[in-house]
């Protein structure tokens, strides 16, 4: 019991270290931590008739450094980046202001965090303020149809000077303000990312929409849209 | 099993000096008395000697063999008819499903586990395997992953996903019943039993060989067991982690493959392919070990370019790795992917040609003698060698997309998997059955059983090259007459061919089970050495005594048995100079008297008995983890506590109460 | 020595009487004009495949008949015959090296050829025209997004339409499991996968039906999962089109197929969309299939009688001298029997009717819905005969 407990402590300790170090110092700790354990472990090993409590007090002087780093670390917070996503509700999906171009945080190599990019429907690529889409195996244009009640992964490729985010009117929802229902746009987008960076996004339309038809566009070029049609 | 002499007074067994004090087995955990008898059902489900377990094996694996077949037959005769009425579209994607599982899992590799159990000790001049309890274990989880397995048939049906088990057709989703959890957790067990089974044989190989046999003198049936040894080792594990995954997304609500939560589909595939195109050669090289064995003593020469048959094995063994994607071929790699894996593929052909050369040049210039084994083994070679250029036709990428889940394949891998492993089998059976049961199968039922087989299987799986090309796909319960094609040799036609083919097939099957039963009502009386032999499991008696040789042979040549046996005379020509008989006695008179040998556990058939419990407790309640929890647990202890030789006071005092020192079979 | 008969030695008499017999099969058992063969390609990329298959086979062939030579020569020349004892040699490096050589150029052989057509039919930037191909179980969607001459999408199913001698590109994927498109004579099998988005060449050299089927196992109806590409002139192209894009107005009162329109409102749009169709209010009724379907979508049933076969491709929506007519048709007639469509003379009927009376007995399906609501295939409806019938009128009217 007194273990468990004991084990969750250096956890605990630890996982608030590498909340409050900076991103590129998490690697370079985790590294260094593991090899010290590798080499503590390989020499208690090779070593068999070290004293019990030599090798106690070298455990405890390890466990003793990653607790006090706990605590140092969880007085002085988490990483910047962190604490302000957080104060702004980043993790939760209404934060997107899919209308505005407003730099909030962002990840700052968005493309690097794009898998499967050779599976998406259509990249979208801004650029000279003109938002063209190129279906795979197609040619650029300003209309693209998607499967109809699909998921459909789309690539979106920034290629102005500033931070940008594709957003898709997809048709109007209803939705409960106050206890109140009331039909509103709904919008889905990307998130904002920065020049030459891609972000993808995924959407499913279930059916055709031919009264109020789905288009795409980025929030500060509203009349560079590209006409989403689900047959 | 000891055989030892008996100590004059409380000696310890000699295995146990010097080691750490352990709990003496009579007291283990406090429950058992550890089992010491030699004769009874007792001696079977206790046992730890490779040789009962080999048996046990091959009972377990034919069994299944007779399953697998049935599976088989009834869906040829759902396919008689294009809109057979035989099985519904469930109950038929649960045959060919389980048809496949069955064949692969529980009956050709544990049949080549039955012959490398049993041949392995006895080729290399060992006493047993490295970890005999392992060994025994291993059966027991096979045996009852199996039977774990076949109980879905009767739990709300059996897996329905296709042996390959696709992603997302696997989820909950697409297939609710409770099929697919019993597939997955019962290879999870069988999975087991193949893993430490590879880890004993090839600890054996390496480190148990008689004295002076380097590892080019080693048999060839044992290099090859060795090298499918290696590839489990590697394989398994892959395949673990893909039923891992698939077990947490079916049970646990993981979403590995959710596409809707944005899975690639391909990685199962992926997965499931570095496992089973390994397996492909896991399944195929014990029976090329098999052939090999039999043609050279059959053509009374030595097997031609046995080095370059040992490192075509071993190429094979490497180059199974790099190939996995050709089954993929049709899923959207990509072109860069497609032509790397075409051309990989394409170069394993090379060593797969290199053996036929070699087994084609082993029986020229020799003395051939047509018995039922040689006749399987030549049979292998022409039947391999039609589904080793089918082979090649789906190498080339761009022709493979039209051939590739067409019935084309499904002729490709029978003649493949059928012409070439069971046939391989077969030669084994009648080969060393004397040699295991001291009874000669009988030659005549033989060739009845090898013609019908030979004739069955070329009518059922030739007729599906035809099917194959003109269109017909894979694992369909129904086809359509009007895409069928006209004229009298219409892909109906092909089909009631395949069907009669299969019915004559399994006819061929029963000449075997009937021989088996004819021969076991004989008396045992086989000659020592039926087949002038060449390998080292024949310098011993028939059936081997429990310790396999009274003195462990020195090897001095690749065929030891028989450069023993024959010398060139002063003209150069070979002449018998001893007989097998003459052998035995010599090997005999000079046993050193005390051996000791790996006594019975109950632990390792109560470890593997829990398994299956943990996993009906994964289905239907978790409570049953627990429970097959607590039993492994249990076991695992109780097998640790255990020493693996059993200390004299364990038996029974000798009859007449006193000391003695004779050779005494115990435990 | 010898403790065994010695056994007549067959096995040479009876290859050479098996294996010879065994390539006459292969050669003569072919069916005549087999639908799905692909050894008789009729498209552009099958062609180019079968450059492939030309080269292959016959090699293949030729090797597996000299190594049955091979063995037969060995088994009738080396048989005991009470000869000495053979010589113990191990082997000869030069036969060993050789044997490696020869298989490893044989090889080259087939690898050139097989590379450059891997990458011969990866390019697709020289099509001229889109269709996006969706599996699901158990029936393939094709959609054609808007290009030129295509300013409407079109959404159908079953039929594959695509102008004749040119370029097609296909966008494949799925809605739910992985399937495999192919249609033999056209072009090789390209998988679909759901989250996946594969392109393969499409072409027909002439105008015709070419049959094709889902090759890839994906689940309980696989078997029942097919469909056919029809090719039809550049002309005749058009023409479907126009009709496929044109607005279809709704059957108004004392019009063929007003009561079964009133049917197909009640019982057909949660899942089926027909274009054009309105509520009273005036409002297009938009099928919202995602919410009664694990897959998402069924069929857009707007030009039904258009297509030659229904259910997925199951049955055929022509009787079977109509079907004959249009399956023999020569190329140069052939545009204009598909393009009449189906009408009463040539319906299909009783096979219609016993689908909409019970669809799960005549197409294994899961039809029962699962914990999400959500089902697998068509339901069994509990239409009265009267319902059935007059459903079958307006069907007919979706031409």
């Amino acid at each position: 019991m007194a273990g468990a407990v004991g084990l969750a402590v250096i956890i605990y300790a630890f996982s608030r270290i590498m909340l409050a170090v900076s991103k590129s110092a998490g690697p370079a700790i985790f590294v260094v931590a593991a090899a010290l354990i590798t080499l503590f472990g390989f020499l208690f090993s090779a070593r068999p008739n070290l004293r019990t409590q030599l090798v106690g007090a070298l455990c405890a002087v390890g466990a003793l450094i990653v607790v006090a780093g706990g605590v140092a670390s969880a007085a002085v917070g988490e990483r910047e980046s962190l604490a302000v996503a957080e104060r702004e509700d980043h993790f939760s999906a209404a934060h997107r202001e899919c209308l505005s171009s407003e730099v909030t945080e962002g990840d700052e190599h968005a493309g690097n965090t794009v898998a499967m990019k050779s599976n998406i429907w259509a990249t979208f690529t801004l650029a000279d303020g003109q938002l063209t889409a190129r279906e795979i195996g197609g040619k650029p244009a300003q209309v693209i149809t998607v499967d109809r009640g699909n998921q459909v992964s789309v690539l979106f490729e920034n290629k102005t000077s500033e931070s940008r985010r594709l957003t898709i009117y997809a048709g109007q929802m209803t939705e409960t303000v106050d206890g109140v229902d009331e039909t509103v746009d709904h919008y889905i987008c990307t998130h904002t990312i920065e020049k030459n960076n891609q972000a993808f996004l995924t959407f499913n339309f279930p059916a055709q929409n031919p009264e109020d038809p789905y288009y795409a566009f980025v929030p500060g070029f509203e009349d560079s849209k590209v006409q989403v049609v689900v047959p | 099993m000891a055989i030892i002499e008996r100590p004059e007074s409380g000696t310890p067994v000699p295995a146990l000096a010097g080691g750490p004090a352990v709990v003496g087995p009579a007291q283990t955990l406090g429950a058992f008395r550890r089992p010491v008898t030699t004769t009874g059902w007792k001696s079977w489900l206790f046992t730890v000697d490779h040789k009962k377990l080999g048996i046990m094996y091959g009972v377990s694996a034919m069994f299944f063999f007779v399953v697998g077949g049935l599976e088989a037959v009834l869906i040829r005769l759902q396919l008689a008819q294009p809109n057979g009425k035989v099985l519904s579209a469930d109950v038929y994607n649960q045959m060919f499903t389980m048809h496949a599982t069955t064949m692969v899992f529980l009956f050709i590799m544990p049949m080549a586990a039955a012959f490398a159990n049993y041949m392995v000790p006895l080729q290399i001049g060992a006493r047993d395997v490295a970890f005999p309890r392992i060994n025994a274990f291993g059966f027991w989880a096979y045996f009852f992953g199996a039977i774990f397995i076949n109980t879905s048939w009767f739990l709300g049906g059996a897996a329905d996903g296709g042996w390959f088990m696709y992603a997302p057709n696997s989820s909950t989703l697409f297939s609710p019943s409770h099929g697919i959890d019993f597939w997955v957790l019962g290879l999870q067990i069988t999975g087991i039993a193949s893993l430490s089974g590879s880890v004993n044989l090839i600890v054996t190989v390496l480190n148990m060989r008689a004295p002076g046999m380097s590892l080019l003198k080693v048999p060839i049936f044992t290099w090859l067991v060795l090298v499918t040894q290696f590839l489990l080792l590697f394989a398994m594990p892959v395949i673990t982690v893909a039923l891992f995954l698939l077990n947490f997304q079916r049970g646990f609500g993981a979403t590995f493959f959710d596409t809707s939560a944005g899975a690639d589909p391909l990685l199962w595939q992926h997965l499931f392919w570095i496992f089973g195109h390994p397996e492909v050669y896991i399944i195929i090289l014990p029976s090329f070990g098999l052939v090999s064995e039999v043609l050279p003593v059959f053509s009374r020469k030595p097997l031609f370019g046995y080095p370059l048959v040992v490192f075509s094995g071993v190429a094979i063994g490497f180059v199974g790795w790099g190939v996995w994607a050709h089954h993929m071929f049709a899923s959207g790699l990509g072109p860069v992917s497609v032509a790397v894996f075409s051309i990989a593929t394409m170069m394993i052909a090379i060593p797969t040609g290199v053996k036929i050369i070699n087994w084609c040049m082993t029986m020229w210039g020799g003395k051939l003698w047509y018995t039922t084994s040689m006749m399987f083994a030549i049979a292998l070679v022409v039947e391999f060698t039609i589904g080793g250029v089918s082979g090649v036709t789906h190498a080339a990428a761009s022709s493979d997309t039209q051939q590739t889940d067409t019935y084309y394949i499904v002729a490709h891998f029978h003649y493949v998997l059928f012409g070439g492993a069971v046939l391989g089998l077969f030669a084994g059976f009648y080969y060393w059955w004397p040699k295991v049961f001291g009874r000669m199968l009988d030659e005549k039922l033989g060739k009845w059983n090898f013609w019908l087989m030979i004739i069955g299987l070329n009518l059922t799986f030739g007729p599906m090259h035809i099917l194959g090309l003109q269109g017909q796909p894979r694992r369909m319960y129904r086809y359509d007459p009007d895409r069928m094609g006209e004229g009298f040799f219409n892909l109906t036609f092909w089909n009631q061919v395949a069907t009669l083919g299969s019915i004559i097939l399994s006819v061929g099957v029963l000449f075997f089970i009937i021989n088996v039963w004819v021969t076991a009502k004989r008396p045992a009386d086989a000659p020592l050495d039926p087949w002038d032999a060449r390998s080292l499991e024949w310098l011993t008696a028939s059936p081997p005594k429990e310790h396999n040789f009274d003195t462990i042979p020195q090897v001095h040549a690749l065929d030891e048995f028989f450069h023993r046996k024959y010398a060139e005379n002063e003209h150069g020509e070979l002449v018998k100079v001893a007989t097998a008989e003459e052998l035995l006695a010599a090997e005999e008179a000079a046993g050193s008297g005390h051996v000791d040998l790996p006594a019975p556990s109950y632990w390792p058939i109560l470890l593997a008995f829990g398994l299956p419990v943990a996993a009906y407790g994964v289905i239907y309640n978790h409570i049953g983890i627990a429970v097959g929890g607590v039993i492994i647990l249990l076991a695992m202890f109780g097998w640790s506590l255990e020493p693996s030789y059993a200390e004299p006071t364990d038996y029974d005092p000798p009859t007449d109460g006193g000391s003695t020192k004779e050779l005494a079979t115990l435990g | 020595m010898r403790t065994l008969p010695t056994v007549s030695n067959r096995i040479e008499r009876v290859s050479r009487r098996v294996l010879p017999a065994l390539g006459l099969m292969l050669l003569a058992g072919c069916a005549k004009n087999a639908p799905q063969d692909f050894l008789h390609p009729e498209g552009d990329p099958a062609k180019t495949i079968n450059t492939v298959n030309k080269i292959i086979f016959p090699l293949a062939g030729i090797v597996a008949v000299l190594v049955f030579i091979g063995v037969a020569v060995i088994l009738w020349k080396f048989k005991d015959r009470g000869q000495p004892m053979p010589h113990q040699g191990h082997g000869k490096s030069t036969i060993e090296i050789g044997s490696i050589v020869v298989s490893a150029s044989l090889l080259v052989v087939v690898a050139v050829p097989t590379f450059s057509t891997i990458f011969d039919l990866a390019e697709t930037d020289d099509c001229n025209m889109v269709i996006n191909v969706t599996g699901q179980q158990w029936w393939w969607e094709f959609a054609y997004p808007v290009q030129d001459g295509i300013d409407k999408p079109i959404v159908t199913s079953g039929d594959i339409v695509i102008p004749e001698g040119e370029c097609v590109m296909l966008r494949i994927t799925s809605r739910d499991v992985i399937h495999s498109f192919w249609v033999p004579k056209l072009n090789g099998k390209k998988d679909a996968v759901p989250n996946r988005v594969h392109t393969l060449r499409f072409q027909a050299d002439q105008p015709g039906v070419y049959l094709g089927q889902c090759a890839e196992f994906c689940g309980l109806s696989h078997a029942n999962m097919k469909m056919n590409a029809i090719a039809l002139t550049r002309a005749d192209f058009a023409t479907w089109v126009a009709n496929q894009t044109a607005e279809k107005p709704m059957a108004s009162e004392g019009q063929a197929g007003f009561e079964g329109q009133g049917v197909y409102s009640s019982y057909c749009t949660a899942c089926h969309q027909v274009d054009g169709l309105k509520d009273p209010s005036g409002n297009p009724v938009v099928a919202q299939a995602d919410t009664t379907l694990v897959a998402g979508a069924a069929p857009n049933l707007t030009h039904l009688m258009s297509r030659i076969t229904f259910a997925g491709g199951t049955y055929w929506l022509q009787t079977e001298k109509c079907r004959d007519d249009l399956f023999n048709a020569s190329p140069e007639e052939f545009g204009a029997l598909y393009l009449k469509g189906v009408d009463e003379s040539c319906l299909n009927r009783i096979e219609l009717e016993e689908w909409l009376r019970n669809a799960p007995a005549k197409k294994a399906m899961y039809p029962t819905l699962n914990e999400d609501g959500l089902g697998r295939g068509m339901p069994y409806l509990a239409l009265s005969e009267d319902q059935i019938d007059s459903l079958v009128e307006y069907l007919l009217t979706l031409q």
